[in-house]
């Protein structure tokens, strides 16, 4: 009898350890942090089975987690909806996620795929914009694209849409922002380390020098900073690209169209971070490593405990907006954004990358026309892209200097700065594979960070990307 | 004895049992395996065609030095939770059995904390107490002794700490129930002879309790072989996959990584290893009957 039970009980655990790590992929668990809104007047449910058509709209809500109706896109959505000629016709519905980035685009991935979930409207981050065109899930704009004047008088930015392309060539995104990266500094830190208040350093060599005085002047001040999250795509392009592509081989060989791996230059991108943390002139691998490793950093700048970190241009936007966690009144006169230096000081002196966003179409959508129409009625409402801009702190991809509050966004301190990074800024692959690949990166940091081996980091990336691209695309450079 | 059932009345008898294993148990059960020859992918190009890939996935796995630390590292969680909530729940069961019935109540509830709480909650408290400037180190530091970065110095550590900590309570309320009906006469009657505690222990009350011990074990490991959101929130599998277990490691190269094959590949694993697990247990405690 004992026996017959135990048999029983071992298929229950089984079952409920196997459920348990299963996904839910019904809207139960989703709803929990989506909140929708619809653009209709409040009441009129029995409408939509009239004449009207309705779009769905998602995106990652990034304001707050109590934002809701003050959401940054929200706002920037409601206002061209209640302005657009079609809102009589057309319903709109919202779809906030409140959640990092990278459940964001787990989530987006699972309800792309499937009809009955895929929203009209997406926020797209342009670097899954290839991988998600090659899965199928992103509808080609192309045929819209001559109704819709910016796209072909140049007031889009070249590089953005190219970001927004996909691998056939095809344009599978609206660029909506874009942003620039490289180091903050506290002024008052260097100058107490000795150095100058406009200091720029020239190569790694210079900006390790400078970590090491600062470490030794300044008592109780960590000299710089990174996120290292272990699997965000934040780790690879803010931190892990912004040294890499300071090199001669990049990631990815456009040339020859394969992956770098085994490569020189990533080796010794590796052992930059290695000594940031063997001399211990970052902060602790808990803290760098944390989720919230730019919090601490923010916190840290903001009061005088860190020297620099390296990081987006939208960074300091949290320092500016009055009510943001880390206002600070003399951020302005504080701060200074410096270049990142390439490891020579060669290959035009400094490196930034850029990233950005995109709003796609789905392919399942049943109204790509209708949805277009409506990207590009937000994206023509200049004010609320100036609005947008400020508040989030991420740089236009259209030009928006007719916009009546223009002055306000280019007046703000370091926007021009941030935008002149800009000119000479480097790209994420342009590969499907790249987002998958970007998960490998951030790991092989991550381990190396963690005090591991950076050859055996190196290694270990090499052959995840030789697993995911076939050995066929890969080449090595370590002969 | 008994009545004769007709062979089918077993059988409908036996239906709505059968369809149910079939629904939710042998129906996924298949369907993963068959997705775990498959390339499927959450995005890129294999995401729009699905294809058969044979082996392709296991053997990958096989030259796959994370799926190599995950095993150990599942293993060392599942050991060191098995070790700590047996002997922590049945050491509080033994020195509870003779104890005030108001120091049983008190005591049996704080333990009892831990395992009503709800899984989230539960690995926030103790997040909280290992991190950086959690309560540990503020105790420690009380205590003139400089802290420690527990997640990240010792992150299994802590994690089968937390487990323990949180499974205590199920182990102790098993051994109770076991231990109640050990008779007293002959534990007794050991004291008689002159029996220590280590003795009585050994020779009456563990061959007494065994199928419990059995029960409980087998209950435990297969509860912590699934344990995913306790590790999840409280180390997401790092400091650079030092608590990376196979949950862990399925999701990450499920969801993160979006290799949804191989992530089912890994899935499949860790069901042969609790089946494994399971079926040595039933053989243990089966030898006795």
């Amino acid at each position: 009898m004992k026996k017959q039970i135990c048999i029983l009980l071992v298929i229950c655990m089984t079952v409920l350890g196997i459920s348990a790590c299963g996904k839910s992929d019904d809207g139960a668990g989703a709803d929990t942090n989506t909140n929708s809104t619809t653009g209709a007047e409040q009441g009129s449910a029995s409408e939509q089975s009239g004449d009207r058509k309705k779009i769905t709209f998602a995106y990652l809500d990034a304001s707050g987690e109590d934002a809701k109706e003050d959401g940054w896109i929200h706002k920037w959505a409601m206002d061209t909806y209640d302005k657009w000629d079609q809102k009589d016709q057309v319903e709109l519905e919202l779809i906030p996620y409140v959640g990092s980035e990278g459940d964001y685009f787990t989530k987006m991935a699972l309800e792309l795929s499937d009809k009955s979930t895929a929203p009209d409207i997406f926020y797209e981050d342009s670097f899954q914009v290839t991988a998600d065109a090659a899965a199928n899930y992103l509808a080609p704009l192309d045929e819209y694209l001559g109704s819709w004047e910016s796209w072909s008088n140049g007031s889009v930015i070249d590089a953005c849409k190219e970001a927004a392309t996909g691998m056939d060539g095809k344009v599978y995104g609206i660029p909506l922002a874009t942003d620039s990266r490289g180091i903050w500094a506290n002024t008052a830190v260097l100058q107490q380390a000795g150095l100058s208040k406009d200091w720029k350093p020239a190569t790694w060599a210079e900006l390790l020098d400078g970590c090491r005085q600062i470490k030794e002047k300044c008592e109780g001040v960590v000299p710089f900073w990174y996120t290292c999250e272990e699997t965000s795509e934040a780790t690879s392009i803010n931190t892990f690209e912004m040294v890499l592509y300071g090199t001669k081989d990049h990631l990815f060989d456009t040339e020859t169209g394969k992956w770098n791996i085994r490569s020189k230059d990533m080796l010794s991108s590796l052992e930059f971070f290695q000594t940031t943390m063997k001399e211990e002139l970052t902060g602790s691998a808990s803290e760098v490593t944390n989720t919230n490793s730019l919090n601490y950093a923010m916190e840290y700048l903001r009061d005088g405990k860190l020297g620099m970190v390296l990081t987006s241009t939208a960074v300091p936007n949290a320092f500016y907006s009055a009510g943001q966690s880390f206002e600070w009144a003399d951020w302005e006169k504080t701060l200074s954004l410096i270049p990142m230096p390439t490891q020579n000081g060669d290959l035009g002196g400094s490196v930034t990358m850029s990233g950005g966003y995109a709003w796609s179409v789905s392919s399942h959508s049943e109204e790509k026309e209708l949805a277009f129409d409506f990207i590009t009625a937000m994206m023509d409402n200049k004010e609320q892209v100036v609005t947008y801009m400020m508040e989030c702190g991420q740089l236009p991809t259209i030009d928006v200097s007719d916009a009546a509050n223009y002055g306000d966004l280019s007046s703000r301190p370091f926007m021009q700065e941030a935008t002149e990074l800009l000119q000479n800024a480097q790209y994420r692959p342009h590969n499907e594979k790249y987002s998958e690949v970007s998960t490998f990166l951030s790991q092989m940091v991550n381990s190396v960070v963690c005090g591991n081996d950076p050859a055996e980091a190196l290694e270990n990336y090499s052959q995840s990307v030789i697993s995911i691209v076939g050995e066929e695309n890969t080449q090595d450079l370590s002969k | 004895m008994h009545k004769q059932i007709s062979f089918g009345k077993k059988v409908i008898y036996l239906i709505p049992s059968v369809v149910l294993l079939l629904i939710f148990f042998v129906g996924p059960v298949v369907l993963s395996l068959y997705f775990s020859f498959t390339n499927m992918a959450l995005t890129g190009s294999n995401a729009s065609s699905l294809r058969f890939i044979g082996l392709e996935n296991y053997k990958h796995m096989i030259s796959d030095p994370t799926v190599k630390k995950a095993i150990i590292n599942t293993l060392v969680f599942m050991v060191g939770s098995v070790a700590g909530q047996t002997l922590l729940g049945f050491g509080f069961a033994y020195m509870m059995r003779s104890c005030h019935k108001k120091v049983r109540k008190v005591v049996g509830s704080i333990i009892m904390i831990g395992w009503i709480m709800p899984e989230m909650v539960a690995a926030f408290c103790m997040s909280s107490l290992f991190h950086d400037s959690g309560t540990l180190n503020m105790i420690l530091e009380g205590l003139g002794i400089s802290g420690v970065s527990w997640l990240y110095t010792f992150p299994m550590a802590a994690v089968i700490i937390a487990n323990v900590w949180r499974g205590t309570a199920f182990s102790m309320l098993a051994y109770q129930a076991a231990l109640d009906d050990v008779p007293s006469d002959i534990e007794e009657s050991s004291k008689l002879d002159g029996a220590n505690l280590a003795k009585k222990i050994y020779y009456i009350i563990l061959p007494t309790i065994k199928n419990t011990i059995m029960t409980n074990t087998m209950l435990i490991t297969l509860m912590t072989l699934g344990s995913f959101g306790l590790i999840w929130i409280m180390t997401g599998g790092g400091p650079s996959g030092k608590t990376q277990t196979l949950p862990i490691l399925m999701y990450i190269k499920a969801f993160k990584n979006s290799q949804l094959g191989y992530g089912v590949a890994i899935s499949i694993i860790s069901l042969v290893v609790g089946v494994i697990f399971g079926v040595f247990y039933i053989k243990a405690a089966g030898k006795e009957d």
